[in-house]
């Protein structure tokens, strides 16, 4: 699984909050930064080379509180392009749970305990 | 360590340390080392301080210091030969590397802010070799990098 762009991810977390570009705008500024509507939609385009400018520290400092994320989630995309050896890449997906609510966390980990309950250990397992 | 898809695996545990620097920069868990004229030079955590004695080195030849290394371009330029990190700082606003002071360094740049983190000896080696695939790896033609007087990194 390739590392999500900061401009993609951006878009994930706002539409998934159910922001406009505006109202996002103006929750921003709760946290002491003063962005348009306009240059969040810039920070969403993609560059014709496909990469993505960051905005400034306190920019995304604020974009961590706003959306209740670390800072390495926004902007992992700049890790200089080495992924993690997790098998499957699990755990790089399970990031995305991030952009859940609790209650479609919970929701999420009780679909997990069912397929755990009833799972069939494969041969060699115990 | 292998290679799939253009993409150099590293181990969970290095790939977790990367992320926790990135946050702790974020965080503010930095210390100022000093300023030139392109960049504002900084310390994640407790990153180098009294971890070497200066005395300790061999003799004072090319013994330069944080500020002396980030503040001249000739020598920014000739250790970063190879190294995108300069043009990718430039082109996105942001970038990561590698660089072989006395030890490696994890050096994460945002705007004119460059921070430095001594990369934990366990993750050193894969990290080292990641950074070398994705041309972001320079060792600089000197003996250490030092911090403020006392201080090496």
């Amino acid at each position: 699984m390739s590392r999500v762009p900061f401009n993609r991810r951006i878009a994930e977390l706002r539409l998934a909050r159910g922001l406009s570009l505006r109202q996002m705008a103006t929750d921003l500024e709760q946290y002491g930064v003063k962005v348009s509507h306009n240059a969040i939609a810039k920070w969403e385009s993609e560059k014709p080379s496909g990469s993505t400018r960051l905005p400034s520290k306190e920019v995304i400092g604020a974009l961590c509180k706003l959306f209740n994320v670390k800072p390495s989630f926004l902007v992992e995309e700049m890790f200089a392009g080495v992924k993690s050896k997790s098998g499957s890449g699990r755990s790089e997906k399970m990031l995305d749970v991030e952009l859940l609510t609790d209650e479609e966390f919970e929701a999420l980990l009780k679909v997990k305990d069912l397929l755990i309950k009833a799972r069939k250990p494969k041969a060699g397992e115990l | 360590m292998r290679e799939l898809d253009d993409h150099l695996y590293v181990s969970k545990e290095a790939s977790q340390y990367v992320r926790n620097t990135i946050d702790r920069i974020y965080l503010e868990d930095n210390y100022h080392c000093c300023t030139t004229t392109d960049f504002e030079v900084w310390h994640v955590g407790t990153c180098c301080p009294y971890l070497c004695d200066c005395s300790q080195i061999d003799g004072q030849r090319q013994k330069i210091f944080c500020g002396d290394f980030w503040q001249s371009k000739s020598l920014r330029a000739l250790t970063m030969k190879g190294n995108d990190f300069l043009s990718l700082l430039r082109q996105d606003g942001a970038a990561s590397c590698v660089l072989e002071l006395r030890r490696p360094h994890m050096v994460w740049a945002h705007g004119n802010e460059i921070y430095n983190h001594a990369i934990p000896e366990q993750f050193a080696g894969e990290l080292v070799r990641a950074a070398k695939v994705k041309n972001l790896y320079s060792k600089p033609p000197v003996l250490g990098i030092y911090v403020n007087t006392k201080i090496s990194a």
